[in-house]
């Protein structure tokens, strides 16, 4: 938390073992909705796909996809997933979320993600 | 191939067909009971009648005990694969070795960003203003970051900013802030290698790749 916004760290099902809804690993992932609502008139919400290296501190992230500044409502991100492709098979996938600072209209809301393969 | 994999599958069948050889051995047992009589004399004295029967319960014991060591053997083998780890599953732990070539995999990777950055012509207007947004935001996240920003130098799609924490351990604690920087349009990546002294000030590049915001390709 900082400023009132709220940091989240969603992590990603990566598995060669289980097939998790028709994915395995999160390098076949062909979908990413991430839902929740807006409830902060000029502040929007963000959510960008990064890695956590597996055997040194550090990582990567993508480009962020924002709810925009003046949206209030229901939203559905779909943000770039170029660190989650083959490159990066090895390495821990999670979302990060932004949530804007409450502010009359409520809180922000992160309700979850789908993911999908072809 | 996945030893274990194929030892289970191979134990399996053969399992599967000690199963079925021994149902036979019950089945073939219990026709030949059916048609005996009670007492033991009489079993003896109906075996005489049934010269095949006794070939047939033979067979299925040989069949039955042959299936019975290649069952043992596979799992002897499956155990000692196991254990000496050779046959382990791809994905399993991976080795020191593993580890030092996906390291080594990283440092090329950052390396070949710290080069096209320094070969990267540099759009003065635009990184002016761009360095200028992008220290506010660094700025804002360094207290909680624990860090202090060195240097930011933009060129015309490639940043770097030099950030420096009192310690590796601080370092480690505080790097996502600059990583998770709230600048549309730019990928990120840092990686901090681990220092000699970990109690000394401790400096890292922090690596953007706005390429995105510049093509105004943004979400």
């Amino acid at each position: 938390m900082s400023g009132g916004t709220y940091d989240l760290a969603c992590g990603v099902n990566d598995s060669n073992l289980f097939d998790i809804g028709g994915v395995q690993g999160k390098q076949n992932i062909s979908t990413l909705n991430i839902h929740g609502e807006d409830r902060h008139s000029s502040a929007s919400v963000t959510a960008t796909p990064c890695i956590s290296y597996f055997h040194i501190t550090g990582g990567e992230c993508g480009s962020t996809a924002s709810s925009g500044g003046g949206f209030l409502g229901q939203y559905t991100l779909q943000p770039s997933r170029v660190k989650w492709g083959p490159t990066f098979s090895g390495h821990f996938g999670y979302i990060h979320i932004k949530l804007p600072a409450q502010t009359g209209n409520g809180a922000s809301t992160f309700s979850g993600y789908f993911v999908g393969a072809p | 191939m996945q030893w274990k994999k194929v030892a289970g599958v191979a134990g399996i069948l053969l399992a599967g067909a000690l199963g079925g050889a021994v149902a036979a051995t019950v089945l073939a047992r219990g026709e030949a009971q059916s048609d005996l009589p009670d007492s033991p004399g009489q079993h003896v004295s109906d075996k005489r009648h049934r010269p095949n029967g006794d070939g047939a319960l033979d067979r299925l014991r040989r069949e039955q005990q042959e299936l019975r060591r290649r069952l043992e053997a596979v799992e002897v083998q499956s155990d000692s694969g196991a254990e000496a780890g050779v046959h382990e599953h791809p994905s399993a732990a991976p080795s020191a070795f593993d580890m030092e070539h996906e390291t080594q995999v990283l440092r090329s990777r950052h390396e070949e960003w710290r080069r096209r950055h320094a070969n990267e012509h540099r759009d003065a207007a635009w990184a002016r203003e761009k360095e200028a947004a992008f220290s506010a935001a660094l700025g804002a996240t360094a207290e909680p970051g624990g860090y202090k920003i060195l240097q930011v130098d933009c060129r015309t799609t490639l940043r770097t900013t030099e950030l420096e924490w009192p310690s590796y351990t601080l370092a480690s604690n505080g790097y996502k802030l600059a990583l998770h920087l709230d600048v549309p349009g730019c990928e990120s990546a840092i990686m901090l290698e681990p220092p000699v002294d970990g109690s000394r000030p401790y400096r890292a590049t922090a690596r953007y790749d706005c390429e995105t915001a510049r093509t105004g390709d943004e979400r």
